[in-house]
């Protein structure tokens, strides 16, 4: 009965002028309850809901894979820089070992009457049963066969051989070792000789003698190559068998021959300083 | 007594080499040096070391003349007995000039802890230095010039 066409423009104005109405209806009624607005907000923001956390997760995997790529740089640039550090640090805490080594040294050569030099160990005896160490410092240093090997902590050994800039020391723990020596609370004599277990041996003391464990046994001077008095070691046993004049008596070395590094060299010994007061 | 500190002398391992599988021509020199360069650094009597090698590298000619050398189960026993021997050489050297000289219990201690580790690392290391001188032996051949003409 009425054409397409007018049934048509008939419904568009309808349909704008229905919209027009709604909107100022419901612009003027924002604030207050809208029950539409609710019933489609609670259809539409789930959905919503799962869009928006889908792409935050893309856009997440995306900034954190560039993210972990610069931590992971970042991460081995902050090692080496940490190796490095601890590197430097241990070179510290080396030089400060070694300089409180050497105060101790140097703070020793002042309290020793003798010309001294001062020299590092550079090696050890490749066997067990012989004890010497090589040193650093040789004939051009001043250095001849005989002369005493001293620490702080007491004596070390003696040069046996010599050679342009290297010595060799035989040390007091070695079997072929002998110093002169004393008690110092009693003053009895004897010769400390090295033994096969790192220590040394008492001999020579008479059963008479009063010597006892922790008894300090200082050089005697009286061999001419040792100055009188430089600390050897303290008596860690003593024993008197029935038989025999002389007791047995072991002595504990007062230097650590497994640690030793630096060592002092005196140049002048005693038996020089004995010959020239004639 | 740490465990590290008593290592057996490594050369006895390159005298023990030299006698199995190279000829005296070789073998004795290179022991007879390998002992000086020890007696320099050693505080034992001078002369003790090249003794000590020598003597080992003797024995070792004398043992292949009866046993196959190259039988791998053998080394170790080369070794121990090297070893052994440098030892009973070393107090032999200490015991005889002082009698009344004794050895520890440690002194003990410290032997079988030498045994114990050439036991362990001898043999391998006796193989990894044959296996090195194969190579360099081939290398040297590589290079040389070849003969002229038909021996």
């Amino acid at each position: 009965m009425f054409p397409k066409k007018m049934v048509m423009v008939v419904g568009i104005v309808v349909l704008i002028v229905a919209n027009a109405i709604i909107l100022s209806v419901t612009s003027k009624q924002r604030c207050g309850s809208n029950e539409p607005g609710r019933i489609a907000i609670s259809f539409v923001a789930p959905l919503q809901k799962g869009v928006v956390h889908l792409i935050r997760f893309i856009r997440g995997i995306w900034s954190d894979y560039f993210f972990h790529v610069s931590v992971a740089k970042e991460n081995s640039d902050l090692r080496r820089a940490l190796n490095l550090a601890l590197e430097k640090t241990n070179q510290y805490n080396e030089i400060d070992l070694s300089n409180s080594r050497l105060r101790k040294l140097l703070n020793f050569k002042k309290t020793i009457p003798h010309r001294v030099l001062a020299g590092e160990v550079i090696g050890r005896d490749p066997s067990s049963w012989f004890q010497t160490a090589i040193i650093d410092k040789g004939r051009s240093d001043g250095l001849e066969k005989g002369l005493p090997v001293v620490m702080p902590e007491g004596v070390v050994g003696q040069v046996v051989e010599v050679s342009s800039h290297y010595s060799k020391v035989l040390l007091m723990i070695d079997r072929n070792s002998a110093v002169d020596a004393m008690v110092q609370r009693t003053r009895d004599r004897g010769v400390v000789k090295g033994g096969s277990t790192g220590q040394c041996v008492f001999k020579y003391a008479l059963r008479k003698h009063d010597i006892r464990v922790g008894d300090v046994i200082v050089s005697s001077g009286l061999d001419g190559v040792f100055p009188k008095g430089l600390r050897i070691g303290s008596v860690s046993e003593v024993v008197k068998s029935n038989a025999g004049i002389f007791q047995d008596v072991t002595v504990t070395p007062y230097v650590d021959f497994e640690k030793i590094e630096e060592i002092l060299v005196v140049l002048n010994p005693p038996n020089n300083d004995f010959v020239s007061g004639q | 007594m740490p465990l590290f500190d008593q290592f057996y002398d490594l050369p006895v391992l390159l005298v023990i080499y030299l006698g199995l599988f190279r000829s005296a021509r070789e073998g004795v020199p290179v022991t007879i040096l390998t002992g000086l360069f020890m007696d320099a650094f050693s505080g034992a009597p001078f002369g003790l070391y090249t003794t000590t090698y020598i003597w080992l590298y003797i024995s070792i000619r004398w043992i292949i003349s009866y046993l196959h050398g190259d039988n791998i189960f053998l080394l170790p026993v080369f070794v121990v007995f090297g070893v052994l021997m440098e030892n009973a050489i070393f107090l032999a050297a200490i015991i005889l000039p002082d009698p009344g000289s004794q050895v520890s219990e440690i002194g003990l201690q410290s032997i079988l802890t030498q045994v114990l580790w050439g036991l362990c690392t001898g043999p391998p290391l006796i193989v990894l230095l044959k296996g090195g001188y194969r190579k360099w032996d081939q290398w040297l051949k590589e290079r040389s010039p070849e003969p002229n003409g038909l021996v």
